[in-house]
């Protein structure tokens, strides 16, 4: 016959059992665990109860009282998860986002083509062992025309509208001086680039008054044309892209001999023909040569125990033939719709 | 330059060429004498032909037009809406028959007018491209042969190349010797000049004496008189050959003196010999002072380095540049000196850039004209003169030239052109490639395998052995140069520190979503004034700059006459002109040189710009508020964070005159680092927004780079991370608002002591809880050992010290 007690026992395990999953939230169940289980709840009372029991009774009642709390606190693991899985689903499903809607912009910063062109020029002939140098904007005469072999009254000077500062200073029409501050502080073997603003008395709708050049020049024991034309082919592979061809066609410089003018095949059309290279399937890219002997006389370098090539690129015009820019005076513009084209 | 096809015929047989002069013009640009375009008249004549008019009648639908029946010879009749009034029936005219495209590319195709058929057109010499304007149709006279190709029957079936050539290459600068070089690089005979030339008994010395006192300048001068000549209008072929190249008869003599600059690349001279005053010609430096007026009347003030040709009391012609108008060849004039002269190219350039005179005369001597051709040219012109406008050429010619024009010896080895173009060079090649070009070979030198290379006298750009290099490279072809790496033979070498280190700048503010720009070197030296206010802005930040700014001599125009102090004027006028192309936010910076002087010597240094304007699209629920200048503040602390800079400081300046002018009044600082002032950074002055119509906020800064780059690069450096906890304090002070958070800030640093890790501002209030003239700051400390866990009496320590030092140094008071 069952005790009474055992009555009650089997009432709080159903009730707490029937509670607990109907409980609605964690907090609602955690109420049911102490009003059940708890430091005064149900079952702790029905412990004091035991008193009245024989002391065989004693300990079968506590074995079974602790198999319902056993029970009952697994029950309640059970439900608390599902509770509170359904609470962070019901949380999440409120915290709904249309990830549709805009982002914030961060705003991201980008290189005015023309030192991007500077830069890439950079890379690629670093790995020919080439090293940047620089020099002054405002230039002696003598680095800017006598020392490149363009003596005064002499019409190679027309090749080059000239700014002038004094009579004996101008703003440098080229970077070739660069070559020749090298020639004179530094000893060959050299290899260097030099880059950088330069300034020609010209400005019309394919003429900067300020524009960018950069110079190469190579000073070693033994340097051909073939050498200059190697060094050029696989820069201007490098830089347009493959398949690009180059051609050489003599020229005037008076600071190389010989000299040669660069043509690339049209990287826009690829030689087929369009309005970039005026359908001639070619683009004029620079100017090279094999270092003019008088120029090594004038840096007191020994020709022919020394030898060696130059060449320069106008930096605007490689960008303009790289990206496809249609118009040169966008380059001093700075129109932010212009410069953010050029990602790194 | 232009040169005629048909002309250079009379020298070399190109009539291969004729009909594709592409190909011509691509093996002159492969020898290097660039052809930068082909005008082809013969190609833009085809379909075009003569034809008579049959039968004129009025368009049936258009009162202005007429409806034309014309023969064109071939039996076909053409019928032909033509808007012109000035023809008749039985008129010859120039029909464009369907098929011709016309210059200005205007193609010919049957067509409908008004709904009558028209098979061509009836041209004007503006439609055909001779003359600008024309009043009515072509009408030619009653023998012209119909049916004949208009291009055939007018002369005008040359074909034009327009040649770059180099300075270097004078000996090109005529059709003579462009046919030399084409001889030379084809492989071709050069046919001689002929010559007709009789001359009488009578002395050219007799009627005009001759002295150059300056044989240094000048030094070759011949000359030849001609009696009776009748000056009037050339020939229509002589007309025709200086038009094709882009010249205007003037008279007979005039003309002939162009053409045979033209054929031989001479320049020659024509003095009417009646005002060569005393019968005498000499040539002499010109006098300082000394006023001489020009053929076009141009009066010039000589500087006394021009060599000028003069009769017996006044000059007559700058030698070289241009002649007088005293002495020059007009309707009235019956004698003649013919002058043929070699001037030193220097000269004769000087002292045409000098007064600005460019003429066709001048452009040839001041590169070189051939010293040996003197004679042949003046006699090609005396030859043509007597031709065309009669007269006696008379003999005993002036040749002065008492040390001939010798040119030195090359001594090359074929070795030598194998090891400079990097393939080998063959011997016969070479020997012939040197024949060709008119070089006298030489191969009996001491040394055996040197050759001796005595160049032309025209040919004034041989003078060492690359540039015989050079001839057999273009002789044998640029293309056949094969392609190989140099070997790297060099130990590694310094690199340019301020490249290196502005690529990283350039990186670290794009990073901070600036953009860069690039403004020219040069600006307005007004409108730097004005936008700064004087240098004094500068230098108070610490830039190098000097009161006499560098002016350019010649600047293109008064916006770019001075070399910039700033970089911060270009800069603003970018930020403005996006602006009001609609770009209402923008970052950017810039890097470049600024320019000063000391000691009258022209010095720049390099600056960072950054201007930022507008805010950036933020996300749809939110606005900015944030004061701009913060954001330029953030990107310029980047940097410093970036070059390892952490001892720097922001400044508001005592005396607000040290502000320029462009920005702020109460949003400036002055940046210090290290003690020392290297820029500024302010919000931009609100009527200078105004004045430029930016609606949105503006703010700009600009530092010094070189002081930046001092001791760059600094390595990053270590330091151990802490495992012990961190505490923090929060405290709102309250302070006057003209305590400078930043002096706060320092001083706490400065008070905190080794345990004292940041120093945090997280509210700024100035609202009305306030009391007037106050700000409460809210500012939090955290503390952290590295070795140990803090105590906490440490803490209240270390803060207690801050708190009280900040009392009396700022009057604070604690909320």
């Amino acid at each position: 016959m069952k005790s009474m007690l055992q009555t009650k026992l089997d009432t709080i395990k159903e009730q707490a059992l029937a509670q607990f999953k109907a409980a609605s939230n964690v907090k609602a169940l955690y109420d049911l665990k102490v009003q059940f289980l708890g430091k005064n709840g149900s079952l702790t009372e029905i412990m004091k109860e035991m008193a009245g029991l024989s002391k065989e009774e004693k300990p079968l009642f506590g074995k079974k009282v602790n198999e319902v709390k056993g029970a009952l606190e697994q029950v309640y693991v059970e439900v608390e998860e599902n509770l509170k899985k359904a609470e962070v689903e019901s949380k999440m499903a409120s915290e709904e986002l249309d990830l549709t809607l805009p982002s914030y912009t961060r705003p991201v910063g980008t290189q005015h083509p023309v030192y991007k062109v500077i830069e890439d020029i950079y890379g690629i002939m670093s790995r020919l062992g080439y090293s940047v140098r620089t020099g002054p904007l405002i230039e002696k005469d003598y680095y800017n025309f006598e020392a490149l072999n363009i003596p005064a009254d002499h019409p190679a000077r027309d090749m080059q509208d000239t700014f002038f500062i004094d009579p004996t200073h101008v703003l440098r029409t080229h970077t070739s001086p660069i070559q020749i501050h090298s020639l004179e502080r530094e000893k060959p073997p050299l290899r260097i680039i030099g880059t950088g603003p330069v300034f020609r008395f010209d400005s019309d709708i394919s003429h900067l008054p300020n524009f960018h050049q950069i110079e190469g020049m190579c000073v070693d024991r033994k340097v051909s044309m073939a050498d200059l034309k190697g060094t050029i082919s696989f820069f201007v592979r490098e830089f347009f892209g493959p398949g690009l061809k180059t051609r050489f066609r003599p020229s005037f410089f008076p600071f190389t001999e010989p000299s040669a003018e660069v043509d690339c095949s049209c990287p826009i059309c690829k030689g087929k023909g369009c309005s970039l290279c005026k359908h001639t399937g070619w683009i004029e890219i620079g100017g090279c040569g094999l270092i003019n002997p008088k120029v090594f006389e004038k840096a007191k370098i020994s020709y022919p125990e020394w030898q060696g090539f130059a060449f320069g690129f106008g930096i605007e015009r490689m960008g303009i033939i790289k990206y496809g820019i249609d118009d040169i005076r966008l380059f001093p513009e700075n129109d932010v719709r212009f410069i953010r084209q050029f990602l790194p | 330059m232009k040169i005629s096809l048909k002309w250079l015929q009379d020298f070399v047989d190109i009539n291969d060429y004729m009909k594709k002069p592409e190909e011509l013009g691509d093996l002159l640009t492969r020898a290097g004498l660039e052809v930068e375009e082909i005008t082809n008249r013969a190609r833009d004549y085809e379909h075009v032909v003569i034809g008579l008019i049959l039968e004129k009648d009025k368009h049936p639908n258009a009162d202005k037009l007429s409806l034309c029946k014309v023969t064109t010879g071939d039996g076909v009749v053409h019928q032909i809406v033509c808007g012109a009034t000035n023809h008749q029936a039985n008129d010859r005219v120039v029909v464009a028959l369907p098929g011709a495209v016309l210059p200005g590319n205007f193609t010919i195709k049957k067509a409908k007018v008004r709904d009558v058929e028209s098979g061509g057109m009836l041209c004007s010499y503006k439609e055909l491209g001779i003359a600008k304007e024309s009043d009515g149709i072509v009408i030619l006279p009653t023998d012209a042969p119909v049916g004949k190709g208009f291009a055939e029957y007018s002369g005008y079936d040359d074909v034009v190349l327009e040649l770059k050539v180099t300075p270097n290459r004078a000996d090109c600068l005529s059709h003579y010797g462009l046919a030399r070089e084409i001889a030379c690089v084809v492989g071709r005979e050069l046919k001689p000049l002929s010559s007709k030339l009789v001359l009488s008994n009578d002395s050219t010395k007799k009627q005009i004496s001759l002295e150059v006192s300056n044989p240094e300048y000048c030094p070759r001068y011949a000359g030849r008189f001609i009696k009776g000549v009748q000056v009037k209008p050339s020939p229509e072929w002589l007309v025709k050959r200086l038009e094709s190249v882009g010249l205007n008869a003037i008279n007979n003599v005039v003309d002939v003196t162009n053409y045979v600059m033209m054929e031989l690349g001479q320049p020659l001279h024509a003095f009417d010999a009646k005002n060569i005053e005393g019968g005498k010609i000499v040539v002499s430096n010109a006098q300082v002072g000394e006023k001489f007026k020009t053929l076009d009347g141009t009066e010039v003030s000589l500087k006394g380095t021009e060599l000028m040709i003069r009769d017996a009391s006044r000059p007559v012609a700058m030698a070289g540049v241009v002649g007088g108008q005293n002495s020059g060849v007009s309707d009235s004039t019956t004698d003649i000196f013919i002058e043929a002269a070699y001037f030193l190219p220097m000269v004769v350039r000087k002292a045409s850039r000098s007064h600005g005179v460019e003429t066709d005369s001048a452009y040839r001597f001041s590169r070189g004209v051939d010293p040996d051709g003197t004679v042949r040219a003046m006699d090609r012109a005396a030859d043509l003169i007597v031709q065309i406008a009669g007269g006696t050429a008379f003999g005993d010619h002036h040749d002065f030239y008492p040390h001939p024009v010798k040119k030195s010896l090359v001594e090359i080895s074929v070795q030598t052109v194998s090891d400079r173009l990097g393939y080998p060079a063959d011997e016969n090649k070479f020997v012939d490639y040197m024949r060709r070009l008119g070089c006298q070979v030489n191969n009996g030198l001491a040394d055996n395998k040197k050759y001796g290379i005595l160049p032309p006298t025209f040919r004034f750009d041989l003078e060492q052995d690359m540039d015989l290099v050079e001839e057999y490279a273009r002789l044998n072809g640029y293309e056949n140069i094969p392609e190989s790496l140099p070997v790297f033979a060099e130990s590694p070498a310094f690199q340019d520190k301020v490249f290196t280190l502005n690529m990283k700048t350039s990186q670290i503010m794009r990073g901070q979503g600036f953009s860069q720009a690039f403004n020219y070197a040069f600006i307005g030296g007004q409108t730097q004034k004005k936008f700064l206010g004087g240098i004094e802005g500068l230098k108070a930040a610490g830039f190098l700059a000097s009161e006499a700014e560098i002016q350019v001599l010649n600047p293109l125009n008064e916006e770019t006459d001075t070399m910039r102090s700033s970089l911060s004027i270009g800069l603003f006028k970018n930020l403005s002109n996006n602006f009001n192309q609609g770009n209402h936010f923008g970052r950017l910076y810039e890097m470049g040189q600024c320019f000063y002087k000391e000691n009258e010597e022209y010095k720049e240094t390099a600056h960072l710009g950054l201007a930022a304007w507008g805010y950036s699209t933020h996300l749809w629920n939110q606005t900015p508020t944030h004061p701009l200048v913060f954001e330029v503040k953030a990107a310029v602390e980047a940097l410093l964070k970036n070059l390892n800079i952490g001892a720097y400081s922001w400044v508001t300046p005592a005396d607000r005159g040290e502000i320029p002018h462009f920005l702020h009044r109460g949003q400036f600082a002055h940046l210090v680092v290290e003690g020392k002032k290297v820029g500024y950074l302010g919000s931009l002055h609100p009527v200078i927004l105004d004045d430029h119509k930016i609606r949105v906020p503006g703010a700009m800064a600009e530092l010094d780079l070189d002081q930046l780059y001092k001791g760059q690069p600094r390595p990053s450096r270590f330091e151990t991370l802490s495992k012990f906890p961190a505490v923090e304090r929060d405290f709102a002070l309250v302070m006057a608002k003209s305590v400078r958070v930043g002096d706060v800030v320092r001083e706490i640093r400065k008070q905190g002591g080794g345990i004292l890790n940041s120093v945090d501002i997280f509210d700024v209030y100035e609202g009305e809880k306030m009391e007037a003239g106050k700000k409460s700051v809210a500012i939090r400390l955290t503390f952290q050992d590295k070795n140990a866990t803090l105590q906490d009496v440490q803490v209240v320590e270390a803060s207690n010290k801050i708190l009280e030092t900040l009392k009396k140094q700022f009057s604070l008071t604690m909320r």
